[in-house]
């Protein structure tokens, strides 16, 4: 059973995830594995991002673990946490997929014993670091400072997570990083723990199968810029010039990585300057899921074609240059693996929010969907999936499509099912009465339809597989093609 | 239109979704734009590992080659602006180490610094994460990183981190670097601050120095190692350079060597050593290097000159850096030259500035410096300076030696000036530097000068002080030779300390000498000065001390005066002496020395055909020149202004004279002349000491010159018998030899003499034994060819061939073949009689009885006798009895105080008497009431040597002489006795004392011949003897023949007659010779009243009496006398003849001056 390990470091990691947690829970396959264990890093256990992250990705393991192993539909990926892979619980592995710096309290001079070195030691630091490198504390993060944090996060491999990593690390198992080339945690992580996989000299265990598994990543270059106040630690106006400089390190000195995606894009809408700390959390963003398909596409690729000819390269081209995207800009690759997923998530999103509770139809009645709703966990576990305004699907659809580039798939505002895909109309048949294209009542007539078919004992795994169904049938019917 | 999500603008455009591309590589990263034209701070933490620093020089680097031209401003060149900055300090790391700066490599060795760190837990992280990145292949061979710390007093806090070496770059800057108190070369801001100074506006030595390290170690190319910075140095050079030949490690590393680490380890680099220059001549141009005269030490560098308040707008200070004029230079900096910083520069290299040329006090002397002999520069006097009088120059240079590491005497007169205003003196001193510009040095020397102090409460002397110098100086000899340097040895320099007040009794002036800039020591080996400190100064004498300069002559000397109060700096100036520069002579000097037991002549001749001419010493071959000039021509002789130029300080002629060389001798009025008493002057200690000449002991010129009993020293005479006497004896006789030898060197390179052929011929009495003459001619011979260089032997000369020599070379003698000529040489303690028979000597004698029994104290010969001889109490009656005048005071003094030295005996006082005959007419007492008595003396001495000399012809069968000659000083009495130049009457009565004795009579043309000059006669016959001409052989034939004085004379080499044997018949046949000798000459009718005819008028009757009661006590005492000094089994020495009227005439002497 292949795993594939996905670290997710810093808020880019957390962002990323995100975007990848949604296209698992639309239905999106990732090939060649069958569990997901994305391990996220951030030494800012404020992170606004990261616990949005975090909470969407329980509230996700929740529901596939109630609705188990499918071959198909949503939630069908294993998304799991590292406890939950282990059949030890004796607490040493922590449920949550932060790393936990245990409250790092102090500056970076303080952290490293600077006092207890040697002279010739001291010298040392003094000249690799600058000044105000060592006086900042690490609270939040490393300000920018990959340097840092390259030593800082080196503390993760020692942690019981990344050893119970290790140990649970099989032959054929894959490894991913995601992380920003600018800013801080990811830029130093990334090198950093792939350096520690690498290492032939490492204490972990089954270094054998972690120097031979294949390993991905994607650095996301600047693709946003932080509004520029004076004195702010994050400067976004150095990103260029930062990223340049970690380029040209990566050019060479990246060993034992099997295929790298870099993604770009030109900064535009400034982000609100926030430097760590819960203020961090940032609009979802077309680049982030562009980066959470770059683990569909490294997937895709058998081991053979992955050994062949490795390191292997790539970027990500878009149809159409434009600041507004819709399915009809991505490139027919992405548009055919996504949209028809996320067209059916955006379906069950919205019947779930504005008709389920109230519909009163055989369907609801056979799945007790009054009690259900109201009373049991998993239903409400859902209903946070779908709608939390921290990270719920429409959340998510709705920052994306307000960022620059956004991307807007879909109309938001209406509730007509027909102009719910921008620039693609359900066609509706004026000359056929009956067909009206996609309305509330074709949704529950298929719903109704379906009830009957699928036997299924559990009310949550039914209502899951009845709107996989309905949804399905109404993209192929209905929608055709975006 | 597609749009792939990137950042460059490189690759396929044709790109549809995730699709494989290439790899982002530096030239992706090339075309990617930076908004902020890469000027954003802190990039180095962007890099993902704790080296990230290191690797963001790479970047800097390849961000310059690639779009340097397009961002001039960014960050990068910043990076690389200090790249270079580390790199220059590292290359002048000798040049930048020193003046409280110090540039420290620590090593940090990455085995046991990470060893340390996993040890511990709280840096185990740190150590264990860079061991994870020093893994990378980049690190590999990186075993040591070398930190570079600087530090400066100008910087405080402490050492600081500058960077260290780097496997990517070779070497990499701290983040926190500040800009340094050190300049860039060239002007181009200081190190590390923010000006962007790249490697190709660095000097071009620092340029070579960085291709040429590429290419000796080509390993630095490559792209892995220090490849970024490689790609930035020009193709084109390097591969011009690899076409002019190989470069190799080898090479580089001799040229510039690796820099060690405070522990000592050579620093390197992933085995690339890390090199800087070796040299530290990183000056390479200035206007202001000095223009020496003199041939520059190759091995030093040149030194810039400065000064305070140097305005020289526009001139390249150094290597084009133009002259800034507030540049604040010190008067005088402490440290020595090599250790000092450039002012406004901060890194070493010597400069000179006003405190090394120009003291800070000017030394005045007491009198007018002898501009003539000595140096001074140009003078010039301020209205109203020079009114008083004439204008007066008694000044010290105030000049350092270090002037003179650089110019000669010869520039003073160029680059010196002394302006003398009425109450101060300005120095002004130009110094050429380069392209014939001067910057000029001054200084003004107030008496109470007031000088500005600095913040420690130092004073900056911008004012000199005037010091007044009590002294006196003389250099003996004052010539050196051009083209014969070997003769430019033994000066000797005479210091007179006259500062005698009680507080400045114990404190010295002291000289140093320096030659070619190098100072004279007492250490050297070849050329060095040794001193003497001769008289001790008191509060009633100056005191002397003597220094010695041998091996070389001396360019200059320095005085150190003391100073007036205990803590102050000692004042200094200098002494350049104008030497008189002498080439090779074309002349032959031959000298003759006559050194006689009281006196010692001395003759010279310049040539095979010049008449002989007593030794002097005039203005125009002066041998010994003074600080002070002689007083002006004002109708003085020249001796008197030589006396007198000292004015006030009295005690440097009388020191000079007495212990060192008069300045003129012989001439122009001098009281010093040859011949000269046979005297020295030494130390009281000299017996105990070394024997130096001209230091403890010299030639006692002044003996007959002094007031009084001489401070600390004395003087001693009867020299030539001493060495038998006296263990110091020699030593003595060696220093008088050598200080006339000195005299004769340099009068002969003076008159243009060619020193190694000078010709040297002494004399040796015939009673000098064969051990005598062997010692002495060894004393000669060494002394002469150390001073002349020459290889031959002096010659010696018996003493009574050399009258007759010149008796007969100058037609005064002409003998036939027939006819025997008899010469007798009469010396203070010896007569010698030569008898030439066939005009060659066949015959000869010699005894003890000779110008001291006339003028002695007989047989006492203890010195310190009281004087009693009565011919000279004669003439003490008689000088005291002449009214004072100005004339003759100073030589009454003389003669009070000769009578009151104990070391003085009646002849060194009457020897006295006879040299200042002019002023106190010894000689006209003689022939006045007691004198007419007492010259009966002469008539007794002159008989008796006649007697004698008529027995021993009689003896050995020969016909009565034609001529009788005399000669030596003692004969001199003759002229006294005959009372003109005649001898007439003597003949006479030598004719009549003849045939009275003998029954002989002289031939009829007999003569008797004073010579001209009768002490010349000798040394004139040794200058005149041509060894050629005349066979030695001949003189070793002579015969000596001594009788031993009876009645009927036997000789006493032929019967063995020892002491023992001279039994009473022997001495009683002694007495009845002398009764004889007695009734000729006092009761013979043919004989005595020949008395008459030489102006002796006195009771024959009487003065038979004294005699006959006196003469066998006479015998006896010395028979006394010589059973003293001679073995039992000696042969007498001498004829007994003489020995009972030696001590009869003396006591005779005494009873006439005392009695009626």
């Amino acid at each position: 059973m292949a795993k594939l390990f996905i670290f997710g470091i810093g808020g880019t990691g957390s962002r990323v995830i995100r975007s990848l947690t949604m296209l698992l829970a639309s239905g999106v396959k990732l090939a060649n594995c069958d569990r997901v264990v994305p391990i996220i890093i951030d030494p800012d256990a404020h992170n606004g991002d990261m616990n949005r992250t975090v909470d969407m990705l329980k509230s996700y393991q929740q529901i596939y673990q109630h609705l188990g192993p499918r071959d198909d539909g949503f939630f069908q990926t294993d998304l799991s946490t590292l406890s939950s892979i282990s059949a030890d619980t004796n607490g040493g592995v922590k449920d949550t997929f932060v790393f936990d710096f245990g409250g790092i309290n102090q500056s970076f001079r303080q952290y490293l014993s600077y006092d207890q070195l040697s002279v010739d030691s001291k010298g040392l630091v003094e000249l690799l670091f600058t000044q105000d490198n060592l006086e900042s504390p690490l609270t939040i993060g490393f300000r920018g400072s990959p340097n840092v944090g390259s030593i800082v996060l080196n503390k993760v491999v020692e942690s019981p997570e990344i050893r119970f990593f290790a140990d649970n690390f099989q032959a054929g198992d894959r490894v991913f990083f995601i992380s920003s080339i600018f800013g801080g945690t990811g830029a130093a992580g990334f090198p950093l723990l792939l350096k520690n996989l690498k290492d032939p000299n490492t204490r972990l265990s089954n270094s054998g199968y972690l120097r031979s598994a294949l390993t991905g990543a994607v650095t996301v270059m600047p693709y946003f810029a932080l509004q520029s106040e004076d004195n702010s630690v994050i400067d976004s106006n150095s990103f260029l010039t930062k990223t340049k400089a970690a380029l040209s390190y990566y050019e060479h000195n990246l060993q034992g990585l099997d295929a790298l995606y870099y993604l770009a894009d030109t900064p535009d809408t400034p982000y609100e300057n926030q430097p760590g700390g819960t203020a961090q959390r940032n609009k979802a963003h077309l680049i982030e899921l562009l980066a959470a398909l770059s683990v569909v596409d490294f997937m895709q690729y058998s081991d053979a074609e992955l050994r062949n000819g490795a390191p292997h390269f790539h970027e990500y081209g878009l149809g159409t240059d434009t600041q507004d995207l819709n399915f009809s800009h991505l490139p027919d690759e992405s548009r055919e693996l996504i949209a028809k997923h996320l067209t059916q998530l955006l379906y069950f999103s919205r019947y779930h929010k504005q008709h389920l509770p109230t519909d009163k139809a055989p369907y609801h009645d056979n799945l007790n969907l009054d009690h259900a709703l109201r009373n049991e966990p998993i239903f409400k576990e859902l209903n946070n999936f779908l709608h939390s305004p921290e990270y719920g699907v429409d959340e998510w659809l709705k920052e994306l499509s307000q960022n620059r580039r956004s991307f807007r798939p879909f109309d938001l505002t209406t509730d007509d099912f027909n102009a719910m895909i921008s620039g693609k109309p359900v066609e509706k048949k004026w000359n056929d009465f009956f067909n009206k294209g996609l309305s509330q009542n074709y949704f529950l007539n298929q719903l109704n339809d379906a009830a009957k078919s699928i036997h299924e004992p559990d009310s949550f795994r039914k209502l899951v597989a009845l709107f996989d169904q309905v949804t399905d049938k109404a993209f192929e019917e209905k929608v055709k093609v975006v | 239109m597609p749009k792939v999500l990137r950042l460059h603008n490189n690759g396929s455009q044709q790109v549809q979704g995730w699709q494989k591309t290439a790899p982002i590589t530096s030239t992706e990263i090339n075309t990617v734009t930076d908004p902020t034209g890469g000027r954003a701070k802190n990039v180095a933490v962007s890099i993902p590992t704790p080296f990230a620093r290191m690797h963001l020089f790479e970047t800097a680097f390849d961000f310059l080659a690639r779009e340097g031209q397009r961002n001039p401003g960014s960050v990068y060149h910043e990076l690389v602006s200090h790249f270079w900055d580390l790199f220059e300090i590292l290359y002048n790391y000798n040049l930048y180490t020193q003046a409280g700066r110090k540039i420290t490599l620590r090593r940090w060795n990455v085995e046991a610094e990470l060893r340390r760190m996993q040890g511990d837990e709280g840096t185990r992280l740190l150590g264990e994460t860079l061991r994870l990145f020093l893994q990378d292949d980049r690190f590999r061979d990186f075993s040591d990183m070398y930190l570079v710390f600087y530090e400066s007093p100008n910087m405080p806090g402490g050492p600081q981190l500058l960077g260290g070496t780097s496997p990517l770059t070779l070497l990499f800057t701290a983040p926190a670097v500040r800009q340094l108190d050190l300049e860039r070369a060239q002007a181009r801001g200081h190190y590390f601050d923010n000006q962007v100074v790249l490697l190709e506006d660095r000097a071009p030595a620092f340029r070579d120095f960085v291709y040429e390290l590429f290419l000796a170690y080509p390993q630095l190319q490559r792209r892995e190692f220090a490849g970024s910075v490689f790609a930035g140095l020009d193709r084109n050079r390097i591969n011009q350079m690899q076409m002019q030949g190989d470069h190799t490690a080898q090479q580089f590393a001799t040229k510039y060597p690796a820099i060690a680490d405070f522990q000592g380890n050579l620093a390197s680099v992933k085995h690339v050593p890390l090199p800087s220059r070796a040299d530290q001549s990183a000056v390479t141009s200035s206007d202001l290097f000095i223009a020496p005269t003199r041939p520059a030490n190759q091995s030093r560098p040149t030194p810039l000159v400065l000064r305070p308040n140097l305005t020289m707008q526009g001139a390249n200070y150094l290597n084009g850096q133009p002259w800034d004029d507030r540049t604040a230079v010190p008067y005088a900096d402490e440290l020595t030259l090599e250790n000092r910083v450039l002012p406004g520069k901060g890194f070493k290299y010597p400069y000179l500035t006003v405190g090394d040329f120009l003291e800070d006090a000017l030394v005045e002397l007491p009198y007018e410096l002898n501009a003539q002999r000595f140096h001074t520069g140009k003078v010039t006097f301020q209205y109203g300076a020079d009114t008083q009088g004439r204008a007066r120059f008694p000044y010290l240079l105030p000049l350092r030696q270090t002037f003179f590491e650089y110019f000669s005497d010869h520039d003073l007169a160029e680059l010196l000036t002394f302006t003398i205003d009425l109450n101060h003196v300005r120095i002004a001193l130009r110094i050429p530097v380069q392209g014939g510009r001067f910057i000029t040095f001054e200084r003004s020397y107030y008496q109470n000068p007031q000088n500005p102090k600095d913040a420690q409460g130092r004073e900056i002397p911008e004012k000199g002080r005037i010091v007044k110098a009590n002294i006196g100086l003389g250099v003996f000899p004052f010539y050196k030779m051009r083209a014969q340097p070997e003769y430019n040895d033994f000066y000797k320099v005479m210091l007179v300390d006259a500062d005698n007040s009680p507080t400045m009794l114990q404190r010295r002036y002291d000289l140093t000498f320096f030659v070619n800039g190098e100072r004279l020591t007492d250490q050297g080996a070849a050329k060095k000065a040794t001193k003497f400190e001769r008289t001790q100064k008191s509060v009633s004498t100056a005191g002397s001390t003597y220094y010695e300069i041998t091996g070389t002559h001396f360019d200059l000397a320095e005085l150190t005066c003391p100073p007036a109060f205990h803590g102050a700096p000692p004042a200094r100036g200098l002494i350049v002496p104008r030497w008189r520069e002498l080439d090779r002579g074309t002349r032959r000097f031959t000298f003759a020395v006559d050194f006689g037991t009281s006196n010692t002549h001395v003759a010279y001749a310049d040539g095979p055909s010049a008449h002989p001419r007593p030794f002097t010493i005039g203005e125009s071959d002066l041998q010994m020149e003074l600080l002070n000039a002689p007083l002006p021509d004002t109708g003085y002789s020249a001796y008197q202004r030589y006396m007198r130029g000292p004015g006030q300080l009295f005690d440097i002629p009388l020191i000079q004279n007495r212990e060192f060389v008069p300045s003129i001798i012989g001439e122009a009025g001098s009281v010093y002349e040859f011949p000269i008493r046979t005297a020295v002057c030494e130390t009281n200690s000299y017996a105990n000491e070394p024997s130096k000449v001209l230091s403890n002991i010299n030639i006692g010129f002044s003996i007959n010159t002094e007031t009084g009993q001489p401070p600390q020293n004395r003087f001693v005479t009867n020299l030539k018998w001493s060495a038998e006497l006296d263990p110091q004896g020699v030593n003595r006789i060696a220093a008088f030899f050598k200080e006339i030898l000195l005299l004769m060197k340099h009068k002969a390179a003076m008159q243009g003499g060619i020193l190694e052929d000078t010709r040297v011929v002494w004399f040796a009495p015939l009673s000098f034994d064969l051990f005598l003459r062997n010692q002495f001619q060894q004393v000669w011979d060494e002394a002469f060819q150390q001073i002349f260089r020459a290889r031959r032997p002096t010659q010696c000369i018996s003493e009574s061939v050399a009258p007759y020599y010149y008796l007969t070379a100058t037609n005064q003698v002409v003998p036939n073949r027939d006819e025997n000529v008899i010469n007798i040489d009469i010396g203070g303690g010896t007569t010698d009689l030569l008898i030439f028979a066939d005009q060659k000597p066949a015959f000869s004698s010699s005894f003890r009885f000779a110008g001291d029994d006339l003028w002695g104290d007989g047989y006492a010969r203890v010195q310190g006798a009281p004087k009693q001889n009565g011919l000279l109490r004669l003439g003490v009656q008689y000088v005291e009895s002449l009214p004072d005048s100005e004339e003759n005071q100073e030589y009454k003094g003389y003669l009070r105080a000769a009578l009151q030295n104990p070391d003085f005996g009646s002849a060194d006082v009457t020897s006295l008497l006879f040299t200042y005959n002019d002023a106190l007419r010894f000689t006209q007492s003689l022939g006045l009431g007691k004198g007419r008595q007492l010259r009966v003396l002469f008539y007794l001495h002159y008989t008796a040597i006649v007697y004698h000399v008529a027995q021993l012809v009689q003896h050995l069968g020969l016909k009565p002489p034609r001529y009788l000659c005399f000669s030596g000083k003692g004969s001199l009495y003759l002229r006294l006795l005959s009372g003109g130049a005649s001898m007439a009457a003597i003949e006479k009565i030598s004719k009549a004392v003849f045939k009275a004795a003998t029954g002989q009579e002289a031939p009829q043309n007999f003569r008797v011949i004073l010579a001209d000059n009768p002490k010349e006669a000798t040394t004139n016959g040794g200058v005149l003897f041509e060894e050629s001409a005349t066979s030695t052989a001949d003189f070793d034939q002579i015969r000596t023949v001594k009788l031993n004085g009876a009645t009927e004379g036997q000789d006493i080499d032929t019967s063995r007659l020892k002491l023992p044997q001279v039994d009473a018949d022997l001495k009683q046949s002694v007495i009845d010779n002398t009764r004889r000798f007695l009734d000729i000459v006092l009761d013979n009718d043919d004989v005595a009243p020949l008395m008459r005819e030489v102006g002796v008028d006195v009771d024959r009757t009487r003065i038979k009496e004294i005699l006959l009661r006196e003469i066998e006590d006479s015998l006896n005492l010395g028979l006394h006398q010589i059973g003293r000094n001679l073995g039992q089994g000696e042969t007498l020495p001498e004829t007994l003849f003489f020995y009972p009227l030696k001590q009869a005439l003396y006591n005779l002497s005494r009873e006439l001056i005392s009695n009626g």
